[in-house]
């Protein structure tokens, strides 16, 4: 591939009326972070793949008459683009999903603090556990198998009874302790679960490999 | 081929890259980042300094990568946010243009001070620049090391004569790995010996009979019979084991790439006072006899679980299976006979309603009984405590059949011995694998499976030589096709250094130090040591040990922590103060502390390292010989090191530190061990706040020459061998209870530990003083300098002539002592 190809290979696109550009495989986010354009963002961590679970990075993308709303961590930005971050129509959606993460997880102060900036500070959504904190992002998950290479962490159960755990509830040997996943949980849920994980580490050193 | 990777310049001329993130709002309104620029661009070796909204992601690197490449840039700091998540990212994205993941240090600048403290953004960046100083210092003396690939050589030896060893060796073949299975029967009492020691697994032997059949007949298996295992030497990718020939003294030699252990438990009959007679109440080897030999049963047969009360809870679930297997050919075979299960109603029944089913169908009786009231066996009767009614029962039998007992056996135990394991009599040889990133350690378990490791049946024996040969094929394959390699930091003997002291042998965990090739004749076992690749783990406390300092940590050397520490203390304030934390708990906490919003005294400096016990004690006595005043060490809670007791040993050294700034007549607190973990980052800064207070009761060290030549005499001690072999042994796994060099208890022990150091800090001195005075002094000169008793120094100084230290003259009448003629 030529230099000359590579230079035009740089898409033109608008973020809030402001002309930005883009390399190729570059995403709406990382592409709005770079140009200092604020985006909310919950389950979006850099050291692993994005996947779009907390629907909080929503955008509004206008390509000529078509438009709609994509979550921005996951979706590419193509020539003539309009993206707006903070329109009323992206507004709406992301107080909607925050009065879900509300009843999903009420104990967070990181969500209530989020959704008071939206003005929201109650829900509508049934709260089953008051006490939760765990907001189901699965970035634990990612970060121990993408990051450290190991799966000590998986998700139990499906739909509204998908529930973070390792599997049969049991401590997981495969754990190694290294609190990666305690780092990027965005609610910090994971600190006072990570002993259900790891469990006891003495327990498993001093295995005697010595002479 | 890319032109970027052309441009890197293999020559050893350090090129720094610096990027400084802002991470949206959570460095940039907080740490001037402009002037924190301005601050590191005028140093020699920085080429680059570049600020980046975020490094992290899509846009950042392709930042960096333009800059890498414009200007041959090969060492890159990144100062943003958590080493340990974002580490491999870098080292993925910047792979191909050829910076080593060792060659990218990240700088926690949003954790470790954006987040955590209060105050000007201009101070802030202070801090930041100190530390992005200290990691420049690090990447500046680092001399990467080559890459080292693991060549492979030879077939996978299978040994130990387990039943497993099948599961592994089919499991080759079909994967196409060559292998040799060294067998110490022939197939038939192969077969035997399976029955007697897995009762009640009957219905698995035609798949077992087939696994043989086929292992033997694979054109990729050779099968080799030999007597006892003699020896293995040599290390992954390059085995030799000797065996005893099977018949006759003589000795055959192997030569392998990888070994898979085998073993197999043995089993016993259960201990008399369960009213074990062998004739009426038989354990389960027993009644797997009388079935197979087709011995007419009579009436009432009951079988027993009685592994809990007989101390062996982990087999249980296996003599439930095996009963329940007998049980039910008892019942097709000889539908007369009457069969009851008695078991522990708090077991987790290992079968589900559709046996439930069955064994009403055939007749069945599962009892669980009350597990805390013991049943009692009688005469014809045994009485138990039914779970659930809670009223005590009797069950007539006319035939009891117990639990087995289960242990490891000599067998396997010896074997173990001789692959290098600690053992214990009676203990299984289970093991957890290493709590470390997959990354860092090729070989995370040793490959010794079957029931002697983990107690099973024996389908789950074939099974575990399977799940481990799969993971031995996936190497195997690496290694043939040249592709694998040893992880970038561990641990390597410089042989001609090596005094064949054997400290770090008993201190690594990991198995990884060996000698170089076995007991060599005539030498014994004295020979240097070597560091397996595959099995290290990249921890260092055999570094940090070695009396000769022969070993290093390969791009984690002492010279580099070093520069760090002299980068930082230099810098440092006299109220601030320096620590490091463990990768997995002080550093982590203090990542976490950042992330939870708590906020700590600005003055505290962290330097992350990977496991504290790579901190050498020169280390920390050439921080307080450069400039701090307070050494702060934060590691993992006590027996929880990832590693091989890393915190257990830096906790010893530490304690040695103490004594020398005793010696100083400096105060002991100036240098603290601190335990953290991730989930309690409260924990942390009340830590650092408190030391941050001892530190200012103290106040700063007074820097003037007589306090400064005490400081260099310290770290002079820490370099003599005599004082790291004393401190090396004492580096005691928390469970040990005797003494080295026999002493008594703790206390006699320290005591000799004190007057060693005592010792040697005087030596150090008396060296020091010789040196800087330039010529011969007498003893009261000295006493005077160094303020010691004239009785004491006279009869140190005495030892120090015998050995050649000092010289030692007469010049009329009287005695001056000098540095030793010759050369020095």
């Amino acid at each position: 591939m030529t230099a000359k190809k590579k230079k035009s290979e740089m898409i033109n696109l608008t973020i809030d009326g402001r002309k930005v550009q883009a390399k190729p495989g570059w995403t709406i986010l990382e592409t709005a972070r770079f140009n200092h354009i604020h985006i909310p963002t919950l389950c979006f961590h850099p050291a692993v793949k994005p996947w779009g679970s907390c629907r909080l990075c929503v955008v509004e993308t206008r390509y000529g008459k078509r438009g709609q709303i994509a979550p921005s961590c996951l979706i590419h930005p193509v020539h003539q683009l309009e993206v707006f971050t903070d329109s009323e129509r992206v507004k709406n959606v992301r107080r909607w999903v925050l009065e879900m993460l509300l009843a999903e997880c009420p104990a967070s102060r990181e969500i209530k603090e989020l959704a008071a900036q939206y003005g929201i500070t109650s829900t509508r959504f049934h709260i089953t556990d008051p006490k939760e904190e765990c907001l189901k992002c699965g970035l634990c998950v990612a970060v121990c198998h993408e990051v450290v290479g190991v799966q000590a962490l998986t998700f139990g159960s499906r739909g509204v009874k998908k529930q973070l755990e390792t599997p049969y509830r049991i401590p997981n040997s495969a754990c190694i302790g290294c609190g990666c996943c305690v780092s990027v949980c965005p609610t910090g849920a994971l600190q006072a679960r990570l002993d259900t994980v790891r469990g006891d580490l003495s327990r498993r050193t001093g295995h005697g490999f010595a002479h | 081929m890319k032109t970027g990777q052309a441009l890197i310049p293999s020559g050893p001329e350090p090129r720094l890259g610096i990027f400084l993130c802002e991470c949206g709002e959570e460095i940039a309104p907080k740490v001037d980042l402009a002037a924190l620029a301005r601050t590191l661009a005028p140093a020699p070796r920085v080429e680059h300094v570049e600020i980046l909204p975020f490094s992290c992601l899509a846009p950042g690197l392709d930042r960096v990568r333009e800059a890498i490449t414009r200007k041959e840039l090969n060492r890159i700091i990144v100062a943003g946010c958590e080493s340990r998540i974002l580490h491999k990212k870098f080292d993925r994205a910047l792979a191909a243009l050829g910076v080593e993941e060792e060659e990218i240090d990240l700088v926690n600048l949003r954790d470790y001070v954006a987040r955590v403290h209060q105050g000007a953004p201009g101070e802030l960046a202070g801090k930041g620049a100190k530390l992005i100083r200290a990691s420049q210092a690090w990447l500046e003396t680092l001399k990467p090391a080559p890459r080292l690939r693991i060549d492979y050589q030879g077939p996978v030896l299978v040994l130990g004569g387990g039943i497993a060893g099948y599961g592994a060796a089919q499991e080759l073949a079909e994967q196409g790995v060559e292998t040799i299975i060294a067998l110490h029967r022939d197939q038939e009492e192969e077969i035997r010996r399976a029955h007697s020691i897995y009762p009640g697994d009957d219905h698995c032997f035609d798949r077992l009979a087939s696994i043989i059949q086929r292992v033997t007949a694979s054109p990729l298996v050779r099968t080799v019979r030999v007597g006892e295992l003699k020896q293995v030497s040599g290390r992954f990718s390059d085995y030799t084991v000797t065996f005893t020939a099977p018949k006759g003294e003589e000795i055959v030699e192997y030569q392998a790439g990888a070994i898979i252990a085998a073993l197999d438990w043995e089993v016993a009959h259960q201990f008399p006072e369960f009213g074990h007679d062998g004739d009426r109440v038989i354990c389960q080897v027993e009644m797997n006899e009388f079935i197979r030999d087709g011995r007419p049963l009579i009436d009432r047969i009951v079988f027993w679980i009685n592994d809990m009360e007989a101390g062996q809870p982990f087999a249980a679930h296996l003599s439930l299976e095996g009963a329940w297997n007998m049980a039910t050919l008892l019942r097709e075979k000889w539908p007369e006979t009457r069969v009851s299960i008695l078991y522990d109603g708090s077991l987790a029944i290992p079968f589900g309603t559709f046996d439930r089913a069955r064994a009403r169908q055939l007749g069945i009786a599962l009892i669980p009984y009350n597990g805390k009231v013991r049943p009692l066996v009688k005469s014809e009767y045994i009485s138990f405590n039914q779970k659930n009614i809670q009223t005590e029962q009797d069950l007539g039998w006319d035939l009891l059949v117990l639990s087995p007992r289960r242990n490891p056996g000599a067998q396997a135990l010896g074997t173990a011995k001789i692959l290098g394991l600690e053992v214990k009599e009676e203990e299984f040889l289970e093991r957890y694998p290493q709590m470390v990133r997959p990354d860092q350690v090729v070989l995370d378990e040793k490959l010794i499976v079957g029931s002697a490791c983990q107690p099973c049946d024996l389908r789950g024996a074939l099974s575990q030589g399977r799940r481990v040969a799969k993971k031995t094929a996936v190497l195997v394959k690496k290694a043939q096709a040249g592709e694998l390699y040893a992880p970038r930091v561990i641990s390597t003997v410089d042989q001609d250094k090596c005094s064949v002291c054997t400290l770090c042998r008993e201190i690594c965990d990991c198995l990884a130090i060996q000698p170089v090739s076995g007991p060599v004749e005539g030498l014994g076992h004295n020979v240097p040591r070597m560091v397996d690749p595959m099995l290290c783990t990249g921890e260092g406390t055999c570094v940090a040990s070695c009396p000769e300092l022969a070993l290093t940590l390969e791009n984690c050397t002492l010279a580099q922590h070093e520069a760090r520490v002299t980068a930082l203390a230099r810098s440092l304030a006299a109220d601030e103060v320096m620590g490091f934390g463990c990768q997995w708990s002080g550093a982590a906490a203090a990542d976490q502390a950042g992330l939870r919003g708590l906020a700590y005294d600005r003055r505290f400096y962290l330097l992350p390292v990977r496991c504290l016990g790579q901190i050498d004690p020169v280390v920390m006595a050439w921080a307080f010989l450069e400039g701090a005043n307070g050494l702060l060490l934060i590691g993992c809670n006590p027996e929880e090191c990832h590693h091989s007791y890393g915190i257990d040993h830096t906790w010893s050294r530490v304690w040695v530190l103490r004594k020398l700034l005793d010696l100083c007549g400096l105060e002991r607190e100036r240098i603290a061990l601190a335990h953290s973990d991730i989930t309690k980052p409260e924990g942390f800064v009340g830590t650092v706040e408190s030391f941050l207070k001892t530190l200012d009761t103290l106040g700063p060290i007074p820097r003037e020459a007589e306090t400064q030549s005490k400081l260099q005499a310290l770290y002079d001690t820490l370099h003599v061998y005599r004082v790291r072999w004393v401190l090396g042994v004492s580096l005691r796994r928390p469970w040990e209870t005797s003494y080295p060099m026999h002493m008594p208890n703790p206390v006699a022990y320290d005591r000799t530990l004190t007057e060693i150091v005592g010792e040697e800090f005087f030596r150090a001195r008396v060296r020091n003083l010789l040196r800087v005075k330039g010529k011969s002094l007498l003893l009261q000169d000295i006493t005077q300098a160094l303020g010691v008793e004239e009785e004491r120094a006279r009869d140190y100084l005495k030892d120090m002539g015998q050995e050649g230290l000092i010289s030692i003259v007469f010049i009329n009448r009287t005695l001056y002592y000098g540095l030793p003629f010759g050369p020095q």
